[in-house]
C-alpha cells in the first residue's frame, strides 16, 4: 500500500483469483479509503429518491440482507459492506458507489429464492454468494439522507429510535470499517471530524429486531415507513413486538381503504 | 504483566455467575453492577474481537484460517493489556484444541491462568435443555458427542465463531491435562456451598489485590436471587431468544427431580472416570458431591 495510490501484491502461487479479490476489495480497499481521508463505513448503502440510506453495523447484523431486499423492492444500490462518505463542495457528506455486487450466504439466498447454484462463490468452498447487481447500481456520489443502525436482541421487539445526540455520535464513528488501521496511518483526527459531521447533519436512528427468524422483510417496511415520515417511534419504555407491527400496519391500511371508500 | 484469565467452562456451569461476581469484586462499588455490563464479555469467540484484532474479516475466511488466526487475536488483547496490573478476564465455552498449524487456538503465550469452571454433569444436563430448545435427552446426547459445537452452520453467518466443545468429559480433560498452562478448578457445587471461600480462591488465583469485605460484597451483590431480580426487571441481553429466563434456579441436585433413571445411567456410563476424577462419583459408583478424588489442580 502506497499512500492510497497503489497497492502491490505479492500473490501466493496457490491462491485463487476470487480469494485474492476478496481480501482486495475488503481491508485493502478499506486502507485505501481511510489513507484517502474518506470516511469508511461498516454499512450497506441504498439510493432513494431523498438520498442514500446507510444500514451500519459489524458482520452478521443483516447489512446486506437488507439490502437484498430493498433491491427486491426496486430500488438501486450504492455499495455493499464499505461505504465511503466524504464532503462534496458545498460541504454536505455525500456516499460514493462502491462496486456493484453484493454477498449473499446460503440461508439468505434461499430466503429470495435466488438458485445458488448459477452463483458465484465467494471463495472456493465457502457458502457466501456474489450476486452481480448492475441493472441497479448507482454510479454518482449521492448525498446522505439517513443512517441506521442494525442491532438484534433476544427480545421480540421491532423498533426504529433516533439516538440520542450522544449516541448517535458514538454510532458513526463505532460503525467504521477497520477502525484499527486509522491509529497506524495517524488519521483519528481526520476521521473523527468527518464522523462527526456527519453525525450532526444527517439523522442516526437505531433498528432492533429479533435475533431469531427472518424479519427481514418487516425490517425494510419499517424502515420504508420512517422515511416517509409515517413511523411513529414508541414511547420511552415501550417495546412494540413483530406482531405487534404487523397488525398497526394492518390497521392502518385498512383505515386507509376506509377513508378511500 | 497481566495476561488474560480464561473463565473457562463447559455451558451452563456458573460461568456467568463468576463473571458477575469478578464484576462486582472489580468494581467495588456500593450498588450492584448491571447484568447487561458484565466483564468477561465479548465471550472468546465473539466475531467482532477477531475482525477488530486480524484486521480481516472471520466472514471471507474459511474454517481453518480462523483457527490459524485465533491465538494472534488473544495474544494482540494480551499484549495491549500487558502494562496493567489486572487480567483479562475472559469467558470462552471453547475446548482446549489446536489449529492445523499446531498452535493451541487460546495462546497459551496469551494465557495468565485459567479459571476452571465445572459442575455435576446430570445437572448441566438438564441446565442446559431448560437454556436451549431441545429436551433433557438430546442435551445427554451432546454431552457424549465429541463432534459437538456450537456454531458449526457453514450456510449463515451468526455473531460468534465456531467453537468446539468434544464431550462434557473432553472439555474438562482438554483443559485440566494440557501442559504448561496454569488451571485452576472451581466446582460449581463448592460456589453454592461456600461462595465466600471458593470466589476468594479464585480472586487469590487470578493475582488480584486480596480484601475480605470485597469479596463478601461481591458474593452479596452476585446472589442468585438479585441476578434474577436485575433479569426481572430489565432482561438479560445474553439469554437465548425464546427462553423464559436465564437465571433459572441456580440449584445443586435438580437432576434428581428431572432425569430419568436411565439418563442417568448413560450420562453416569459416558463420564464415570472424569465424574470420579471431580468429586461427583465416590468409589461405590454412587453420585455425590465429595471431595474432588483426586488433586485437581
Amino acid at each position: 500500500m502506497d499512500g492510497g495510490d497503489a497497492i502491490t501484491i505479492e500473490r501466493d502461487p496457490q491462491a485463487d483469483d476470487s480469494s485474492v479479490r476478496v481480501f482486495l476489495l475488503g481491508s485493502c480497499l478499506a486502507a485505501v479509503l481511510h489513507h484517502r481521508q474518506m470516511l469508511a463505513l461498516h454499512a450497506s448503502a441504498i439510493h432513494t429518491a431523498g438520498g442514500a440510506v446507510l444500514f451500519m453495523g459489524p458482520s452478521g447484523n443483516g447489512k446486506s440482507t437488507l439490502l437484498n431486499e430493498f433491491l427486491r423492492r426496486g430500488y438501486s444500490m450504492l455499495s455493499d459492506d464499505i461505504v465511503a462518505i466524504v464532503l462534496n463542495e458545498a460541504g454536505e457528506p455525500v456516499a460514493l458507489p462502491g462496486y456493484p455486487q453484493t454477498n449473499l450466504w446460503a440461508d439468505a439466498a434461499r430466503h429470495f429464492e435466488l438458485d445458488t447454484k448459477s452463483l458465484h462463490q465467494v471463495r472456493p468452498s465457502m457458502q457466501k454468494f456474489a450476486v452481480r447487481t448492475h441493472e441497479q447500481f448507482v454510479t454518482e456520489a449521492v448525498p446522505l439522507r439517513a443512517l441506521y443502525g442494525l442491532s438484534s436482541t433476544n427480545r421480540d421487539v421491532l423498533d426504529v429510535r433516533s439516538a440520542e445526540n450522544t449516541a448517535a455520535f458514538g454510532l458513526v464513528p463505532n460503525s467504521t470499517y477497520r477502525r484499527t488501521f486509522l491509529r497506524g496511518l495517524g488519521m483519528q483526527a481526520i476521521h473523527f471530524a468527518l464522523a462527526t459531521k456527519v453525525a450532526s447533519t444527517v439523522p442516526v436512528k437505531r433498528m432492533r429486531r429479533p435475533n431469531a427468524g427472518f424479519t427481514v422483510a418487516r425490517v425494510a417496511d419499517i424502515i420504508e415507513l420512517d422515511l416517509a415520515g409515517e413511523y411513529t417511534e414508541p414511547e420511552e419504555g415501550e417495546e412494540t413486538s413483530v406482531a405487534d407491527f404487523v397488525a398497526a400496519r394492518a390497521a392502518a391500511a385498512s383505515a386507509g381503504k376506509a377513508k378511500k371508500g | 504483566m497481566a495476561g488474560i484469565v480464561w473463565l473457562a467452562s463447559y455451558p451452563k456451569s456458573g460461568n456467568t455467575w463468576m463473571r458477575a461476581l469478578l464484576a462486582n469484586y472489580l468494581r467495588d462499588a456500593a450498588e450492584p453492577v448491571k447484568i447487561n455490563a458484565l466483564g468477561g464479555s465479548p465471550i472468546a469467540s465473539a466475531r467482532q474481537a477477531f475482525d477488530d484484532n486480524v484486521g480481516v474479516e472471520a466472514s471471507d475466511l474459511l474454517p481453518d484460517e480462523i483457527d490459524r488466526y485465533r491465538p494472534f487475536v488473544y495474544e494482540q488483547m494480551a499484549a495491549e493489556n500487558a502494562a496493567r496490573d489486572q487480567p483479562i478476564f475472559l469467558k470462552v465455552h471453547d475446548a482446549f484444541t489446536y489449529n492445523a498449524d499446531g498452535h493451541p487456538l487460546l495462546s497459551k503465550k496469551a494465557t495468565q491462568g485459567v479459571l476452571y469452571l465445572t459442575r455435576n454433569p446430570l445437572d448441566v444436563a438438564v441446565s442446559f435443555a431448560h437454556h436451549s430448545a431441545f429436551d433433557v435427552e438430546t442435551s445427554v446426547k451432546r454431552m457424549g458427542d465429541p463432534d459437538f459445537g456450537f456454531v458449526s452452520s457453514k450456510k449463515r453467518l451468526f455473531n460468534q465463531l465456531e467453537q468446539k466443545l468434544l464431550t462434557w468429559s473432553g472439555h474438562v480433560g482438554s483443559w485440566l491435562d494440557e501442559p504448561g498452562i496454569d488451571v485452576h478448578v472451581v466446582r460449581y457445587e463448592d460456589m453454592k456451598a461456600d461462595t465466600v471461600g471458593t470466589f476468594g480462591g479464585a480472586v487469590r488465583f487470578s493475582g488480584l489485590e486480596f480484601d475480605e469485605a470485597r469479596v463478601a460484597k461481591a458474593v452479596d451483590h452476585a446472589s442468585i436471587a438479585r441476578l434474577q431480580e436485575q433479569e426481572r426487571e430489565g432482561g438479560f441481553g445474553e439469554k437465548p431468544f425464546g427462553m423464559p429466563a436465564f437465571f433459572r434456579r441456580g440449584k445443586v441436585g435438580d437432576w434428581r427431580d428431572e432425569l430419568s433413571e436411565e439418563l442417568v445411567a448413560r450420562v453416569v456410563a459416558d463420564h464415570s472416570t472424569v465424574m470420579r476424577r471431580l468429586g461427583y462419583l465416590n468409589e461405590a459408583g454412587e453420585v455425590t458431591i465429595g471431595p474432588a478424588a483426586q488433586q485437581i489442580n
